[in-house]
């Protein structure tokens, strides 16, 4: 009797369990449901236009977010670039040039980075990081005649390239984290094979990263769909501007998120504005659908 | 006599311990020179101070002179990879870089460190390294394999020559055959008498047989220090110390 009663106990359990994980499996689903109804009328009425023209004009009803794909695509490919060099640089230096009882201050302070709260982020960017690079980086390089290919700068410095840069900074504790706890488990054996080769620091740091190159992949991933998905720090340091010309990152632009924060609060005024908008949303939902299939895809290859 | 290695009152102290405490030796030209003795003695760091591997651990202080092949390994203006072009290394844990293949890892000093001129030469030595180590028949039509196929004993073969692919003057090896069977234990003991006409060998082993099997001179080492040294029959036959005396009969160790 008693194992019967054990036994129908664990099944209750189970059961929970599975009425859980349903309703998290249906979530996401109902998720893109959702979407997909909220934006029909435009996609009914446009098709897939929206996505490939750059115009916002709630007063005509007409709708194309282009510019803001564009926005997030530029923006969160070119921090990447940024914080991939910033992860490996900060990784390799922990690994090979930090004594090890440093380690777990630099460690701390490195996930305490990777914990601030993105707005805390966006405030440091509007106010201290987009008037820098416009002083320092931006201005020199339109001086240098530039500008044709990245634009003119605004008086405060929001432009896709702050946003850039400071999704860069956001997303490096992170993957920098993934990329230095693999360095620093490399074993001592494989390390004392390679110098006693007579390899040089640089040499062995080089086939080391080769060794780990799944995990920088893996920290490629993750930076690209936290970039492609931020919100709050971007909308604060973009601009959101309309801007067709979205490779001129020294403009201000907008990305799908930022569009979406910006533009929600006045969309119920108008017919289409809501549906273009949960539309472009649908179509963020994709780019980070594709970004973690390309993760899974990588991790399976040897 | 001519000796390829002088070590001369040699301390080194690892994270305010010291594990070497005025080590001094003489290695002669082409032999194998065994260092034995129990766990602890410091066989391994005395191995590891000859091509300053030991670098690469922190905290490390080392007092003392080491001459190999006339280099002053120690010297303020001496380039530690420059000794390591020269001392070969074989570690107890066979540890070919397991995502290379094959002829990658024999491949890689040489292409590092510039020893071939053209692509055929390097195929030739590395065809040249595999077959010193008794390994090109059982893998010249998979060089393009990674190396973590292979087992344990054909890993350690592909270690020794991916270090002798370097053309060293001498080979250290660090308990080669402490992790293989006895059969590949066997073929590497083998391999090494025959190699003698190559390098100068170095083999730590805690093992008085192995010892005695492979080598021509052999010393004896305890708590940090070489207890006793002479050719290897007659430290095995009439040891002058006690405590070799004790160690070679397996009292301890």
């Amino acid at each position: 009797m008693r194992r019967v009663s054990k036994l129908k106990g664990f099944l209750d359990v189970f059961k929970v369990i599975s009425i859980i994980n349903l309703i998290l499996v249906s979530s996401v689903v109902l998720v893109v449901l959702i979407l997909l109804i909220t934006s029909l009328p435009i996609v009914f009425r446009d098709g897939v236009v929206p996505l490939t023209r750059s115009i916002w004009n709630p007063v005509s009803e007409e709708y194309g977010f282009l510019f803001a794909l564009g926005g997030t695509i530029v923006t969160a490919s070119l921090a990447l670039v940024i914080s991939l060099a910033l992860s490996i640089g900060l990784a390799v230096i922990y690994a090979e040039y930090i004594p090890e009882k440093l380690r777990p201050v630099v460690k701390n302070f490195m996930d305490l980075a990777a914990s601030i709260p993105s707005v805390i982020y966006g405030l440091w960017g509007l106010k201290v990081l987009s008037p820098l690079l416009r002083s320092y980086v931006m201005e020199p390089l339109v001086l240098l005649g530039l500008s044709p290919y990245f634009g003119y700068p605004s008086p405060t410095g929001t432009s896709l390239f702050s946003a850039a840069v400071l999704l860069a900074i956001m997303v490096t504790p992170l993957s920098s984290s993934i990329i230095r706890e693999r360095l620093v488990s490399i074993p001592m054996h494989i390390r004392e094979a390679l110098y006693s080769l007579g390899l040089m620091k640089t040499e062995v740091v080089l086939l080391e990263l080769k060794y780990i190159r799944r995990s920088i992949l893996t920290a490629i991933a993750v930076s690209y769909s936290r970039a492609v998905g931020e919100t709050a720090a971007v909308a604060m340091v973009v601009g959101n501007v309309v801007n067709p010309h979205f490779f001129k990152v020294f403009r201000p632009g907008y990305t799908i998120s930022s569009l979406i924060a910006d533009q929600y609060p006045n969309a119920e005024a108008y017919y289409y504005m809501v549906p273009a908008l949960f539309y472009a949303a649908l179509v963020l939902f994709f780019i980070s659908l594709a970004v973690n299939f390309l993760l899974l895809k990588s991790g399976e290859r040897t | 006599m001519d000796s390829i290695i002088y070590i001369e009152n040699l301390w080194v102290n690892i994270s305010g311990r010291d594990i070497l405490k005025g080590v001094n030796l003489e290695v002669p030209r082409n032999v194998i020179f065994a260092i034995m003795g129990p766990s602890g003695s410091g066989k391994s760091t005395l191995l590891r101070a000859l091509n300053r591997i030991l670098d690469l651990y922190e905290g490390l202080t080392v007092k003392g002179k080491i001459i190999v092949d006339g280099v002053d390994v120690y010297d303020s203006k001496t380039d530690p990879s420059v000794v390591r072009r020269t001392v070969g290394m074989v570690f107890q844990i066979p540890n070919p870089i397991p995502n290379m293949s094959i002829y990658d890892n024999v491949a890689l000093g040489p292409k590092i460190n510039k020893l071939a001129k053209s692509r055929a030469e390097l195929d030739g030595l590395v065809r040249w390294a595999l077959e010193k180590a008794y390994l090109w028949d059982e893998v010249k039509d998979r060089l393009q394999t990674p190396a973590s196929k292979l087992s344990g004993g054909q890993q350690q073969r592909l270690c020794i020559a991916r270090a002798l692919a370097m053309k060293p003057k001498v080979l250290l090896m660090d308990e080669p055959t402490s992790n293989l069977d006895t059969v590949a234990t066997t073929k590497i003991e083998e391999l090494i008498v025959e190699l003698k006409k190559e390098v100068t060998i170095l083999i730590v082993t805690h093992n008085p047989f192995q010892a005695s099997r492979v080598s021509d001179h052999v010393a004896f080492m305890y708590d940090g220090q070489i207890v006793e040294t002479g050719p290897t029959g007659q430290i095995f036959t009439r040891p002058r110390n006690k405590l070799t005396e004790k160690y070679i009969t397996g009292k301890f160790g």
